[in-house]
């Protein structure tokens, strides 16, 4: 018996060792998707603009997209990246297009948790304008990513589309929204969306004026909203919408000196946000793009695929002392490789070690003058007061001044200004022009298309189409 | 039969005491092996009465005896002994009867039975079968060795794990593979392989760290009653390792040693050389700017060159450095790979306590330039007994392993299987001065890197280090009833390094980058268990067990990046100036369970088992589950009307069915889960997880087998056939873009699935004579596969595959490739042939997707082997097959080896075959489209998919060829003191033949791929050892 006592004891200090068994995990490396504090609110919505900072969206595809389709560059096929796009041949499982198309959606997400959550008992305390603020902020981003989505894939400017906008999704993963039968809105109603959200988030902007963010360049404030409102309103050529804002938007001008000639070059090399600057998109170290940033695909050693044609120069119309196309902005020797080739050097201009870390410039006061000059023009019918905001550009640039403003002159210098990010392919589309074939004889390029072309809309990814039954492929597909 | 299993026997040994009564006095001997070796728990009887003993540890027994009484002498797996009592000693040697064992086999939680008392058939692979071909991890060794297991290896890179799936694929989002449980613990077998900022290295097993010379066994559970014990994790199946034991007596030493030379088994496509690239390229432009089927810049041959060299800045360039030819292929490959493999083990044992110790040492080089591996075990392994009733058991496995692996399987540029494929022939490896060449490499590669240089510039390296121990302490509260208790505690620590040098590739942008990681895994697994043995009368036996087992897993991973190196040398993180990077994530699980299982047999004739379990996992939401399993048996043998027929030996027939889980899935997904980024230098949260409320996939297992042994055991085989359904599947969703999860994937329980087969087994001894002895097995096993239930909503549809109901998982689904228009050249897909449509069109979008009724796991397997022994001369061999399967060649391969589109050859290459094979005139029945430089019909075709690029699955190879002798007789041996001498020289994977001839890749690791797409990793290897084992 005393061996049972002593044995049982023996066991037992072993077992008692092994009976601290828990079932619940320890604090895992994640959170929940919950928003109880500002500073989740915060970090929410700077999420969303990570999301958006990302290489398939605004981080260089968006850019692409604005290029390769257009006639400033094409695709040298040199890794294969974008050919299809410079080809114009796009098919629906083509990464790059499904990438594009995946992470504007996926900006949507925290905007949408944001916009639905309850924030009407956020812990601790804090500043009732900052809260406004982001929320303000989570409108306007949702209004922008959908409005992308809508210039990319929308049928607005097919001749023979039936019209078919993009499905604006206000919820994220709210159990009563079928996501597997969301059709596709009219353009007509996408108008009406982005119309609201832009009210909406400019209505919340304005009550957060007073918030320590109102001024903050990496993130969206009240100005880069009615920015976004003057990129929206012309690309339908809806002026009025524009011309609704006329004080505001003149203010920004005000506010915002373009950048004069002697400072182009530096001003896309500064690591932050330049004095022309009204929202940029941040990248930090550590999670820039690297081989898959903008910079790489223009000029980097591993990928250069994007190139510009070889009488860049001459087609653009630059003069020679004009600023942009000086050596430091265009040139045909890029350190990197054999002479020839024309690059994009000046813009995302950051190599070797700190390739990819350049800001994403998303709206340039620039874009504003001529966004409002257009709209003077086409919708005020007021050229003088037009061509006064339009020769605020090449008066920056070291170029002569247009005598009249016009819509020839002003998308000239809009082609000028903005060459490289990604403005050319929506500005040819939505005044209906040809997109020409600059070089033939480069093998990726996409030809002549006419306008009112089914190929102006990129595919409905392939995944989009077999998870989701409502949807619709655009024509041509 | 393994002696240190002898003392688990003594519980099983019937013994009767009865008083004496004869005159009788005090009889005592030895019991022995013919090794003499002392043989405990030997029943020792005198015939016609009930008086017996036993013998102890010793072999040492007592026994009241009258003169000229005959005892008898009855040990399991031995024959039975009787001998006359003459005198007061009475030693006894005896022989080992192989034939008329009840083997004993290992169960879920170590439980040991005899085949006689198991209702489910338990396969078991010996040391000796696993160590005959030596790969860095035994698991490979299991191919073809067991029916209804399935083990492909996914690339030839030493220390890449096998992929094992145990009947079928029963998962379609959750894991596949089975679980791991060494020594009656489950243990991490998670894949140590590491992403880096350039891209994912090679994979690196966990298992790969057990020393294959320690193993003892190992034993497969798939059978219902087998597996349903592990109920949450034993939907995959169940392997058991056991590792080797001391054993009692004096110190035995035992020494092999191996060297061999790998190569690559099958090489892969054979990329065009310099001229016929040239030639590819003229035939292009020919056919884009000739006057017949191209624009007419050109009128005549004679123009070709000169256009080709307007086009073709790289034909100048290949011209002005002497128009030199690199064979990428070769120059990736490092032929004759040494492997060297040495291991040494000792074990000694007294009555009380033994231990067997060992080391080992394996280094074997990669086929592939700056690939190798290197390996350092040791174990120990200490058994005693406290006192009479405790019993404690400790071990320890230590290894350490340095894998330098490669970037492997994608297109990463420095990835030297991706470089033999897509570098151009025309550039140079090396220039004049023999260097090679790097500053302007890119310029003749369309901005490739030297794979050769970088490989051996950059620095990828695994150094992982696992320690595995395992305490066990039992206590024998009474005959009936044992209480045992194991802690198992499993630690690995890996430090992984990538260093991208600043001269060439992936770190000449950032003038140098390091990545390095150091991941720790530790889990411990505390089991408890009481074992109750008991009787009701004389004929019913009882074991019932009850058990109670946790296990926790913690991870923890620690990342730092910089760049930025001042000096072309410093690889260290210090070093860095520039883009500082760090992270580190954690997370844990816990799975408990509690186990009651009863074993019931009516004398070793009728045989019933019964599982229940609570298992909980903390992967779900709903941690908690239950899972059983019941199974039954008939040994027929035992049957009057059977022990009558000689020719019978064995006849048993088994049922089961039970129902297991699948948790196979990632941790903490049951939450919306954010994961911060940086934005702005602030916390930047992004979704990272749609949350789930799935619970267990279930699997509902059925089993029925019968097997035979005959002609006085001579000939043995085996029938059985299974059925899982399994059901709440495990489903990652594909969600519409438009849900607006980056991942576009969520995780639910949807449908079920069905997988069943026919697995049979059959050997024996052709020829039997003390001198010869010719044995011829096989096996085969049959796999089919349908998803049974699924809603259409959540079907999953990838541009070559589809998850659908009726169909099996992963069917291929694409469009039918009905080869090249013979008068241009063009190529032709069909337009809807299962529809009734035997049109066809040159423009791919117009062809429909197919469903082509098959996917890419095997529909059968199966194995030959043969072994002659002629006196001390032995030779074996044996034969894997598998087949009835499609395999892809992955689009992004296809476009490099398959292309006639002539500026993207200009670019890179493609393969012999093409050049060979492509469309040149009218009316050529072609393989590939015509060669063309700008039709964009001509340059898609090569990555388009459509069964152009499936093939057949079927293959054939030799597995393993072997001969040695046995020099364990002679004379000069013997004096030496060498109780054995075995040398042997063998070959593995010598010879593949491939059914569908065009399939140029190798099938293996495409099958292990298991999606069945042709990868970009090191082909598997065939290897020729020379093997020496000493025994002294």
């Amino acid at each position: 018996m005393k061996n049972y006592i002593k044995n049982s004891l023996r066991l037992l200090c072993v077992f008692s060792i092994l009976f601290s068994c828990s079932m619940d995990p320890e604090l895992p490396d994640v959170d929940l998707a919950e928003i109880n504090t500002i500073n989740n609110l915060r970090q929410f919505q700077d999420g969303a603009y990570q999301t958006m900072v990302d290489y398939r969206y605004m981080g260089r595809n968006q850019i692409v997209a604005g290029e390769v389709r257009a006639d400033n560059v094409f695709a040298n096929g040199q890794t294969q990246r974008f050919v299809s796009w410079s080809k114009m041949d796009i098919n629906p499982t083509n990464g790059d297009t499904e990438g594009l198309f995946s992470r504007i959606n996926a900006t949507s997400a925290n905007p949408n948790l944001i916009i639905n959550a309850n924030l009407d008992n956020l812990q601790g305390t804090f500043d009732e304008a900052d809260k406004k603020h982001i929320l303000g902020e989570a409108y306007i981003t949702r209004a922008m990513a959908h409005f992308d989505l809508l210039r990319n894939f929308g049928q607005q400017y097919l001749s023979n589309g039936k019209g078919l906008g993009v499905a604006y999704v206000t919820k994220f993963n709210d159990r009563e929204v079928d996501v597997r039968n969301v059709p596709r809105a009219t353009v007509e109603e996408n108008k009406i969306q982005l119309y609201s959200d832009l009210q909406d988030g400019i209505k919340f902007l304005k009550e957060g004026a007073s918030s320590k963010y109102s001024a903050d360049k990496v993130r969206i404030t009240l100005d880069a909203a009615y920015a976004l409102q003057s990129r929206i309103a012309v690309y339908f050529k809806d002026y009025n919408m524009v011309l609704n804002i006329s004080n505001e938007l003149e203010a920004i001008i005000n506010k915002y000196p373009v950048t004069p000639a002697e400072d182009v070059v530096d001003y896309w090399k500064m690591s932050s946000p330049g004095s022309a600057s009204i929202f940029e998109l941040h990248l930090d170290n550590g999670v820039s793009h690297k081989d898959n940033s903008i910079n790489n695909i223009y000029r980097g050693q591993s990928y250069a695929d994007i190139q510009a044609f070889d009488n860049i120069l001459q087609d653009v119309g630059f003069e020679p002392n004009d600023i942009r196309a000086s050596t430091d902005m265009i040139h045909t020797v890029n350190i990197y490789e054999a002479p020839g080739k024309w690059r994009n050097m000046g813009k995302y201009p950051s190599m070797l070690s700190d390739i990819g870390s350049d800001n994403i410039k998303v709206f340039r006061v620039e874009e504003v003058i001529l966004n409002y000059a257009e709209a003077l023009l086409e919708g005020d019918n007021n050229p003088v007061k037009s061509k006064d905001y339009l020769n605020m550009i090449p008066s920056h640039r070291n170029a002569s001044l247009y005598s009249d403003a016009t819509v020839d002159n002003i998308l000239a210098e809009r082609r000028k200004e903005f060459i490289f990010e990604g403005f050319r392919f929506y500005d040819l589309v939505r005044f209906g022009k040809e997109i020409r074939d600059i070089q033939p004889s480069t093998s990726n390029n996409h030809g002549v298309v006419p306008a009112g072309d089914n190929r102006i809309a990129m595919p409905y990814p392939q995944q989009e189409l077999d998870s989701n039954r409502a949807t619709e492929q655009n024509p041509g597909y | 039969m393994n002696k240190i299993k002898f003392s688990f026997f003594v519980a099983l040994v019937i013994m009767t005491c009865s008083y004496s009564f004869a005159q009788t006095s005090a009889v005592k001997g030895v019991i022995t092996d013919a090794d003499n070796m002392p043989l405990p728990g030997v029943s020792v009887q005198i015939k016609n009465s009930t008086v017996g003993t036993s013998s102890d540890f010793g072999g040492q027994y007592q026994i009241n005896a009258s003169q000229g009484d005959i005892l008898i002498f009855s040990f399991l797996g031995f024959k039975t002994r009787e001998m006359t009592v003459n005198g007061d000693v009475l030693n006894v040697s005896l022989e080992e009867d192989a034939k008329a064992l009840d083997e004993v086999v290992v169960t879920a939680f170590g439980r040991k039975l005899t085949r006689n008392e198991s209702t489910s058939s338990v396969s078991t692979v010996s040391a000796e079968e696993l160590t005959k071909q030596h790969f860095t991890d035994v698991t490979q060794s299991l191919q073809g060795k067991v029916t209804g297991m399935v083990v492909n290896a996914s690339s030839g890179t030493p220390g890449a794990p096998p992929v094992i799936n145990i009947r079928g694929i029963n998962s379609v989002t959750a894991s596949n593979s089975p679980l791991f449980v060494i020594d009656g613990v489950p243990v991490n077998d998670s894949d140590l392989g590491e992403s880096n900022q350039s891209g994912t290295n090679s994979s690196m097993n966990i298992m790969s760290l057990i020393g294959s010379g320690d193993i003892e066994s190992v034993t497969v559970l798939k059978d219902a009653s087998a597996v349903a014990p592990y109920g949450a994790d034993g939907a995959n199946g169940v392997i058991l390792i056991t590792t080797k034991s001391g054993k009692s007596g004096d110190a035995r030493y035992s020494f092999s040693s191996t060297l061999g030379f790998n190569n690559d088994a099958i090489k892969g496509p054979k990329m065009a050389n310099s001229l016929q690239k040239l030639d590819a390229m003229q035939e292009a432009i020919w056919n884009s700017f000739g006057p017949e089927l191209g624009d007419g810049t050109i009128n005549s041959r004679d123009q070709v060159y000169g256009l080709l060299k307007q086009k073709s800045a790289f034909l100048e360039d290949w011209e002005n450095r002497g128009r030199p030819y690199t064979d990428w292929r070769k120059e990736i490959s490092v032929s004759d790979a040494i492997m060297y493999d040495v291991n040494f083990a000792v074990t000694q044992g007294s009555e009380k306590s033994n231990f067997y110790a060992s080391v080992g040492y394996n280094q074997t080089d990669g086929t592939v330039v700056g690939s190798d591996y290197k390996k350092l075990t040791g174990s120990l392994k200490f058994n005693t007994n406290l006192n009479d009733k405790l019993n404690l058991a400790l071990s320890v496995n230590v290894a350490n392993v340095r894998q330098n692996s490669l970037l492997e399987n994608s297109g990463w540029f420095s990835n030297p299987n991706y470089g033999k494929f897509t570098l151009s022939p025309w550039a140079s490896l090396r220039d004049e001065n023999g260097d090679f060449r790097y500053i302007d490499f890119r310029k003749m590669a369309a901005g490739r890197h030297n794979v050769v240089f970088t490989a051996l510039q950059n620095e990828h390296f695994a150094d992982v280090t696992r320690g595995i121990q395992n305490s066990k302490l039992e206590y024998k509260i009474t005959d009936k009833l044992t209480f045992k208790t194991i802690l198992g505690l499993d630690f690995t620590l890996r430090h992984f390094k990538n260093n991208n040098g600043p001269l060439h590739g992936d770190g000449e942008d950032p003038n140098g980058e390091t990545g390095e990681s150091n991941l720790t895994l530790f889990n411990y697994t505390t089991q408890n268990s009481f074992d109750y043995k008991f009787k009701i009368g004389e004929k019913h036996n009882f074991l019932a067990t009850g058990l109670y087992e946790y296990t926790k897993y913690k991870d923890l991973n620690l990342y730092g990046y910089g760049a930025n190196f001042p000096n072309e040398g410093i690889t260290n993180l210090s070093g860095a100036t520039s883009s500082f990077f760090a992270e580190s994530t954690y997370s844990d699980q816990m799975k408990m369970r509690w186990v009651g299982l009863l074993n019931y047999n009516f004398e070793k004739k009728y045989l019933a088992d019964l599982s229940y379990s609570y298992q909980g996992d903390s992967r779900f939401s709903e941690k908690w589950d239950s899972f059983y399993s019941m199974g039954l048996g008939w040994n027929l043998q035992e049957e009057d009307f059977i022990k009558n027929i000689e020719t019978i030996n064995v006849l048993r027939l088994r049922v089961g069915f039970g129902l297991t889980g699948n948790a196979g899935i990632g941790r903490n997904l049951y939450q919306t889960l954010m994961t911060y980024n940086i934005y702005n230098n602030g916390p930047a949260a992004v979704v990272s997880g749609y949350g789930t409320n799935a619970k267990w996939e279930k699997s509902k297992r059925f089993d029925m087998a019968a097997s035979f042994e005959l002609f006085n055991y001579r000939l043995k085989g085996s029938i059985g056939v299974y059925v899982n359904n399994t059901s709440d599947m495990l489903f990652n969703v594909p969600l519409p873009y438009s849900a607006q999860l980056v991942s576009s994937r969520v995780l639910q329980n949807l449908g079920e699935m069905k997988n069943a087969g026919i697995e049979l087994e059959l050997g024996g001894d052709l020829i039997s004579t003390p001198d010869f002895n010719w044995n011829l097995s096989g096996n085969l096993s049959t796999f089919s596969n349908k998803v049974t239930s699924l809603p259409q909503d959540a079907e999953i549809v990838e541009s070559t595959r589809i998850v659908q109901e009726g169909r099996k998982v992963y069917e291929w689904y694409m469009p039918e490739w009905a080869g090249v228009e013979p008068s241009n050249g063009l190529p032709l897909w069909y337009v809807d042939r299962a529809n009734g449509d035997n049109s066809t069109t040159s423009n791919y979008s117009e062809a429909k997707r197919q469903h082509i009724g098959a996917n890419a796991f095997p529909t059968y397997q199966g194995s030959i082997s043969t072994s002659v022994t002629y006196k001390k001369l032995f030779f074996e061999t044996s034969m894997y097959f598998s087949g009835g399967n499609k395999l892809y060649e992955n689009s992004t391969m296809a476009l490099y080896a398959r292309t006639t589109n002539g500026s993207r050859i200009n670019s890179f290459s493609t393969s012999a075959d093409v050049v060979e094979n492509a469309w040149r005139t009218p009316g050529d029945i072609a393989k590939y489209p015509r060669f063309d430089w700008n039709d964009s019909r001509v340059a898609n075709a090569a990555s388009q998919r459509s069964t152009k690029h499936l093939y057949d699955g079927t293959y054939m190879r030799l597995r393993d060829v072997g001969i040695g002798y046995n020099f364990s007789d002679i004379n000069f041996v013997k004096s030496l003191g060498i109780d054995a001498l075995n040398v042997s020289l063998r070959g593995t994977n010598l010879w593949t033949v491939v059914k569908d001839k065009s399939f140029d890749w190798d099938p293996e690791s495409t099958i292990a791929d298991s999606d069945g797409f042709t990868t970009l990793k090191t082909p598997p290897v065939k290897a020729i050892n020379i093997n020496v084992n000493i025994n002294f």
